[in-house]
């Protein structure tokens, strides 16, 4: 069989429509499009039945599996948020987020990437705590930026020496700077190291012990300023002081390396004659690090 | 801020990374020791997982397991055994 390209490009987006198309409550395809036409008909229009399913039948299996694998990478992201609104509160959520924010990318890895604003926008999703769902979705979604971002060459020695008070840095894309109201870091570690030490027992009964006990923890309140980066391809969080977290914003947003060590204590309690040891320190580790950066061109 | 303090800042700022080491930072240097400013005493880094996202929109997640027990990922996801879902030709038996 021979198929020109255009009516090949028809054939795949009608396929891609139909099995990107929501499902139903109960997880089966439906039974009419969005315009109230017959799916079975338009099924039996371009998939062959064969001796045990129909059309339908064989266009739902791939319609299903589609969205169960949407599920379960939603899932796999963000176990943070399901153990604080909880696993009912959260089948919804994720039912509702890829309803408005269908995935649109060639990779799953940006599923999720929507989910913090339209969160903020849909506050009945995160309740009772919404506040601490949304923090907890950011980290999570820090999470997988700081595994996999853009890793730039660090700011060498000698573009150090040559930085005076106009210079501008950039900070590596992989750092990512994240602040909440209450310990959403301790409370993911403690759900992945649930979930982990879950998956290592061979009894169920201990499963589905630690799975509940997941369900139930809800971070302490308090601020915290964190940085998520990574470090030979592991994803670390560092809890950082207000002084460090606000140097590194205002390096962020490009102002000038002197404004930016000027807004570092905008709101700091060090006294004067220890800021320069504490810069001086804070540099040192920055650089160490390797999180600075020369600015492109389009950063500035 | 006065001129003389912003000066000492700023050497500060740039002392600081001329004096970092050029040696790699290793994992366990990243742990309570490690601070960013002096203020920073209470901080702590904690190691999370290593290859959770490295399988996106790659082929190296085969086998790894896409369905956890207990979640609903996996509903009905033997539902097209033996009936020849996968077929593109529908007169195929499996």
């Amino acid at each position: 069989m021979t198929t020109d390209a255009p009516e090949l490009l028809a054939l795949q987006r009608r396929m891609a429509a139909a099995v990107m198309r929501p499902l139903t409550r109960d997880e089966q395809m439906r039974r009419r499009d969005e315009n109230n036409r017959s799916i079975a008909d338009e099924a039996d229009d371009f998939i062959k039945p064969n001796d045990r399913l129909s059309s339908f039948e064989r266009l739902e299996i791939y319609n299903r599996q589609y969205w169960f694998r949407l599920f379960s990478s939603f899932e796999e992201d963000f176990p943070g948020l399901r153990s604080i609104v909880g696993t009912k509160r959260f089948e919804r959520l994720m039912r509702a987020y890829l309803h408005a924010h269908p995935s649109s990318s060639f990779t799953l890895r940006n599923l999720g990437s929507s989910l913090v604003s339209w969160l903020t926008e849909n506050r009945e999703y995160g309740a009772p705590d919404t506040d601490a769902a949304i923090a907890m979705a950011a980290l999570e979604w820090a999470h997988i930026e700081a595994f996999d971002n853009e890793q730039r060459p660090a700011l060498t020695a000698e573009e150090a020496a040559a930085l005076d008070d106009n210079s501008r840095l950039a900070l590596q894309p992989y750092l990512r700077l994240f602040e909440a109201s209450c310990a959403v870091d301790d409370a993911l570690i403690a759900v992945r190291e649930a979930s982990a030490g879950a998956s290592a027992q061979a009894s169920n009964a201990v499963a589905i012990h630690l799975v509940r006990r997941t369900r139930s923890l809800k971070p302490a309140p308090g601020q915290i300023y964190l940085a998520v980066h990574r470090h030979e391809d592991s994803v670390y969080y560092k809890r950082l002081a207000l002084e460090d977290y606000s140097l590194l914003r205002a390096l962020e947003s490009g102002v000038s390396l002197g404004d930016a060590i000027e807004a570092a204590f905008q709101q700091s309690a060090i006294a004067e004659e220890d800021r320069p040891a504490h810069i001086q320190s804070a540099f040192h580790y920055l650089m160490q690090m390797g999180w600075l950066c020369t600015p492109k061109e389009n950063d500035l | 801020m006065k001129n003389s303090l912003k000066a000492m800042m700023l050497g500060g700022a740039v002392t600081g990374m001329l004096s970092a080491s050029a040696a790699p930072v290793h994992a366990s240097s990243l742990h309570n020791g490690a601070q960013l400013g002096q203020a920073a005493l209470s901080s702590s880094m904690m190691a999370q997982d290593t290859d959770k996202h490295s399988c996106k929109g790659k082929n190296d997640c085969k086998g790894k397991g896409g369905c956890k027990a207990g979640d609903n990922g996996c509903k009905g996801k033997n539902s097209c055994k033996g009936k020849g879902g996968c077929a593109t030709d529908g007169s195929k038996k499996h």
